[in-house]
């Protein structure tokens, strides 16, 4: 995936960092915001996550909670530092974390389904195409 | 006389004459007697005639006097020539006393004829001798009397410890009084002390209350020949019924413990029995008992134990008029001290049954407390192993489920492939609802109690489910009950068990109807009634329709409605369905105020339903 990162930033496509410890999550959500017309960057972890934002122009940020490392939530407001306007949903297999107030910093928060329809209305209702 | 020789003291002609002799006959403490050979009595001392002229006993019996008693046993003496007894004769003496006399006579055959004088002829004929002996008779009575006393008082003590029911002692206290058997008094009364107003009020009361009754229920009694103890044991439920006049009297008798002039209270004070007569009482307060009780003379004796004061015993004789002795005073204050003794220990007992249900009441408690908390933590160490596999799966499921619905997107309906993509997507998507529900329920605040108005909690519920019911088709009815106490509960999951049912009523409905939610409280609990106008579950699912994974809806993971009810039984509460033909489906949910102990019935659900299979 190294290459993803040398790609020049295409002006015309929105770019979007997905950041999950599943690999096949990341390959589901690659595959399909790619072929709605969407750059998809991968990081397997926060830190990586981290240097991406750091090194990249991103439009958007899906973010896991519960990862090897630092958890989603502990890294929120690194990527914020990065960049304040950068919306962020978060992702995650658990509701609970919607009553941590922690949470309330991310954009939205949509809990993983196979049905991808709500996590891609809310990347189209934060993203200008 | 057994070293001297009897005829040194035989009468010899000279040195005792004939007027020694009659001097001698007429002084003995004896009457004696003599005929001659044709039965006509020629004899008799001094003492004997003085008892000729009595009468027989009893003016109405047949009798006969002494002469002729004595004349009779002379004649058969001669005729049969033997020896003849009567013995303990009843006579009345000149005074109006009754004696009881012993009649012996024997005949005197000439070669026996003692020489009374010398040169007179051999006598012949029968001489005989009458001896008083009331003295014995009466003394003999006297004991027969106090044992069949002892044997009253032993009898009715063994009846009273029979039992420590406080009505049935009083009963027996009663019973002892009047029976023939026992006391023998016409009537009795037994006035018990309140302690909470400081009086003494009539209780119960046996007797009949007129001499026709009375003669009826006596008689009934004398042909039934039963020992004093049988009848304490049986007559009492032939008497009950008969003696509501007198328990209507005994209950007019209420007397205050300060009334210090009342022959009653002065009964108690003293620890006395006696007995008391109407022209004795003087005032107002005595005069008002003798009123009430319509009687002359009445026995009183107090009902008190070691220094307990628990009533007083009447007795009277108002149907009879037969005068109260002093025997029957006495041997009613014996048995009232019994009879306090047994009231004494049927107030222990009671007390000590309260303790012991107490105690029983709490073990139970503790024991429904413990079998709540068992399941808590059961349920929320499931509850955490539950969650941990849910959230496991869910990802693999997001994956699966997601390339499948990818992929489909770009099959064409023809392709072989779309409808197994298909298959794939709707099974992961039904997995998906199970775990939203489990994981729903499994949160980890389960044991945070508050105390909530449940009307809140309903309107808060109805705002959750917002779009959920459409206005258009549901008319939502709410009659909350406005004083509804508050309960103590986690508010989350209620909602949460609200909600489930909420919905269910709401699918019954697909063309519209009335949701109705009414609260109310019942007993202990707050009721919250949850009807539909749907179409009702049929009668073969309504003991099935809390169990877990049951459902009839196509697209449902059937848990709604068992999580309801873990929910609700988590809380010492209960659920119910109901649902009649035609006519929807009525959930109950029964929450315990804060307080009161958790429904009984909490492990085994209640199912009651009227319906027939819906079409």
């Amino acid at each position: 995936m190294k290459n993803i990162n040398n790609e020049p930033t295409q002006t015309t496509s929105p770019s979007i960092l997905v950041v999950d410890d599943e690999e096949h999550i990341l390959k589901l959500y690659e595959k399909e915001f790619s072929e709605d017309g969407y750059q998809v960057k991968t990081a397997k972890d926060a830190k990586e996550g981290i240097k991406i934002a750091q090194e990249t122009q991103l439009d958007l940020v899906i973010l896991d909670i519960k990862m090897e490392g630092k958890n989603g939530l502990e890294v929120l407001s690194d990527f914020r530092r990065i960049n304040k306007n950068l919306p962020i949903i978060l992702n995650s297999a658990y509701s609970t974390y919607k009553s941590d107030f922690q949470s309330w910093l991310a954009d939205a928060y949509v809990v993983k389904s196979s049905n991808l329809e709500e996590l891609k209305r809310k990347i189209r209702e934060l993203v200008d195409f | 006389m057994s070293n001297l020789e009897k005829k040194n003291y035989e009468i010899s002609p000279g040195s005792f004459g004939i007027r020694d002799l009659e001097e001698v006959l007429d002084r003995l403490p004896v009457g004696i007697f003599k005929s001659d050979e044709e039965g006509n009595i020629i004899y008799m001392n001094e003492y004997l005639a003085k008892l000729i002229p009595e009468q027989p006993r009893g003016k109405s019996k047949e009798g006969s006097f002494l002469l002729d008693h004595i004349n009779y046993a002379v004649k058969e003496c001669l005729t049969h020539g033997k020896s003849l007894v009567r013995e303990g004769m009843e006579f009345e003496n000149s005074k109006g006393k009754q004696i009881f006399l012993t009649l012996r006579t024997a005949a005197l055959k000439p070669d026996d004829g003692k020489r009374i004088n010398a040169g007179q002829d051999q006598s012949s004929g029968v001489v005989g001798v009458v001896e008083d002996i009331s003295e014995k008779v009466r003394l003999e009575r006297s004991l027969k009397k106090k044992i069949s006393e002892l044997s009253i008082i032993c009898e009715v003590g063994n009846a009273l410890r029979s039992t420590l029911n406080l009505e049935e002692i009083l009963e027996i206290i009663l019973i002892g009084v009047t029976a023939g058997q026992g006391l023998g008094f016409n009537r009795a009364f037994l006035l018990l002390l309140n302690k909470e107003e400081n009086v003494l009020e009539g209780k119960i009361a046996i007797g009949p209350s007129n001499p026709e009754e009375a003669k009826r229920i006596w008689e009934y009694l004398s042909t039934q020949e039963q020992s004093l103890e049988e009848v304490l044991h049986s007559y009492k439920d032939a008497l009950r019924e008969k003696d509501i006049l007198v328990n209507n009297i005994v209950k007019k008798l209420r007397i205050p413990l300060s009334d210090q002039n009342n022959l009653l209270i002065q009964s108690i004070r003293q620890r006395k029995a006696g007995r008391v007569r109407k022209d004795q009482a003087e005032s107002e307060t005595n005069r008002s008992i003798f009123e009430i009780l319509g009687t002359d003379s009445l026995a009183v004796a107090p009902l008190v134990s070691k220094d307990k004061v628990n009533g007083v015993l009447l007795a009277d004789n108002s149907i009879t008029q037969k005068p109260i002795q002093e025997e029957d005073v006495k041997l009613m204050q014996i048995f009232a001290h019994h009879a306090s003794t047994a009231i004494e220990s049927s107030k222990l007992y009671q007390r000590l049954a309260e303790q012991v249900n107490k105690l029983e009441e709490a073990k139970k408690r503790i024991a429904e407390n413990t079998q709540r908390l068992w399941r808590a933590e059961k349920l929320s160490v499931l509850g955490e192993i539950t969650s941990q596999v849910a959230h496991e799966l869910r990802n693999p499921i997001t994956v699966i489920g997601g390339f499948a619905r990818s992929l489909l997107q770009k099959k064409e309906i023809k392709d072989p492939d779309y409808e197994y993509l298909k298959i794939i997507a709707q099974e992961t998507e039904r997995v998906e609802k199970v775990l939203n529900n489990v994981l729903d329920f499994t949160k980890p605040d389960e044991v945070h109690l508050e105390k909530v108005d449940l009307n809140q909690i309903v309107e808060q519920t109805l705002e959750m489910m917002g779009e959920e019911i459409n206005p258009d088709k549901i008319t939502v009815m709410k009659y909350l009950y406005p004083d509804l106490p508050q309960v103590r509960v986690n508010p989350d999951q209620i909602r949460h068990a609200l909600l489930n049912i909420f919905r269910n009523a709401i699918w019954a409905m697909p063309q519209g109807g009335i949701l109705s939610i009414t609260t109310k409280a019942k007993d202990n609990f707050a009721k919250i009634e949850i009807k539909d106008t749907g179409f009702g579950i049929p009668q073969e699912h309504l003991g099935n329709i809390f169990e877990a994974f049951f459902t009839t809806k196509p697209e449902s993971c059937g848990l709604g409605l068992t999580i309801s009810s873990e929910i609700i039984k988590n809380h010492g509460g209960l659920i119910m369905a109901e649902s009649e033909k035609g006519s929807g489906a009525t959930f109950s949910v029964m929450l315990p105020f804060e307080g009161s102990p958790p429904h009984e019935g909490v492990e085994s659900l209640t199912l009651r339903g009227e319906n027939e299979k819906h079409k």
